[in-house]
């Protein structure tokens, strides 16, 4: 058995949690890391807020262009009125 | 054609269903009479007050025992329980389940039936999300809930299919009965968790696009407890599978 979802997750959330620790909390030190210290300590937001914008984005766009289907619906109906009328010369009485 | 000596089995489980019985029957003996495939209909009735076993019985006259076949129980209990008894009494080497609501329209079913032949796949599923797929009936309010709901256990769970809470799919005999037997929830987020299984088992999922006509009499259910349920087995399986 291989790992479930959960554990994938956290898989990944650590490979990026344990380096990001020690950079901002100063284990790791090295001049390119004080230079662009601001950017990595905000990497986690803009992450969040690029995943958020992607998913609403998603599933919006998912929302407008879901088919309505009303030649589906018309087809039914007209279906529906066919099988009863076949029904009844079949000797079945709807109750 | 392989498919000619296969034998479908077509579940109907049914509560309050006696408008729309004869009609799914009706269309189900047309379109796979046309299409040629042996089948059998089994209706699976939960002791519905309304008397759709009455109504049930007066179609197996019509069309005869061997097309359908009743198979009624004594009260409502679940969908996989019904899907179990079915099974136990089901003839056919694959299966079919959909529902008895004329949601979903048996003209997918050979649909189905060719692209499982072609591919061999273990389940075939209709989709109401891809392709030209789609619902009858929906405001935006509750497209915008199944969208966002379907894109987040896609997230999660990482299924090999497109539509998880759909219920209009054909099985492999066995491998309907390993899903269920491994499935632990009830009621709506039960689909869900079949094709969950399905991709643990390692089987193989096919896509049929279909139209799905939200009940024409009658509304159709979503209220708080279901997206709850639903939100609670989705966290359930994420961290379980």
């Amino acid at each position: 058995m291989g790992m479930t979802n959960l554990e994938r997750w956290l898989m990944y959330l650590s490979l990026f949690a344990i380096p990001y620790l020690a950079i901002v909390t100063g284990f790791l030190q090295a001049p390119v890391l004080t230079k662009w210290e601001i950017e990595i300590q905000l990497l986690p937001l803009v992450l969040l807020v690029l995943f958020g914008v992607y998913s609403a984005t998603v599933v919006l766009y998912r929302t407008f262009t879901f088919n309505d289907c009303p030649y589906a619906a018309k087809e039914l109906q007209e279906q529906i009125e066919l099988a009863r009328k076949d029904l009844k010369t079949k000797g079945f009485t709807f109750r | 054609m392989a498919s000619i000596d296969h034998k479908y089995s077509i579940l109907l489980p049914t509560y309050n269903e006696k408008e729309n019985l004869p009609i799914i029957i009706w269309l189900i003996v047309k379109y796979l009479s046309e299409s040629g495939y042996k089948y059998e209909i089994i209706v699976i009735d939960d002791g519905s007050p309304d008397g759709t076993m009455d109504v049930a019985k007066d179609l197996q006259k019509i069309y005869g025992a061997k097309t359908i076949i009743l198979r009624p129980r004594a009260s409502k209990l679940g969908l996989g329980t019904a899907y179990i008894h079915g099974i136990k009494h089901a003839t056919g080497d694959f299966i079919i389940i959909m529902d008895a609501d004329l949601s979903h329209h048996p003209k997918f079913i050979p649909k189905f039936i060719e692209l499982q032949a072609k591919e061999d796949y273990d389940i075939v599923s209709g989709t109401r999300y891809s392709g030209d797929g789609g619902v009858f009936g929906w405001d935006f309010k509750r497209k915008l809930i199944s969208r966002g709901a379907n894109f987040l256990s896609q997230i999660l769970l990482r299924p090999n299919a497109s539509d998880l809470t759909g219920s209009f799919r054909l099985y492999k005999k066995n491998v309907l009965e390993k899903c269920i037997a491994s499935c632990v929830s009830k009621g709506y987020v039960f689909q869900m968790e079949m094709l969950v299984r399905a991709r643990q088992h390692g089987y193989s999922i096919g896509e049929v696009p279909i139209t799905f006509v939200d009940r024409l009499y009658g509304s159709s259910k979503l209220g708080g407890t279901e997206i709850v349920q639903f939100a609670k087995n989705l966290l359930y399986l994420f961290a379980t599978t």
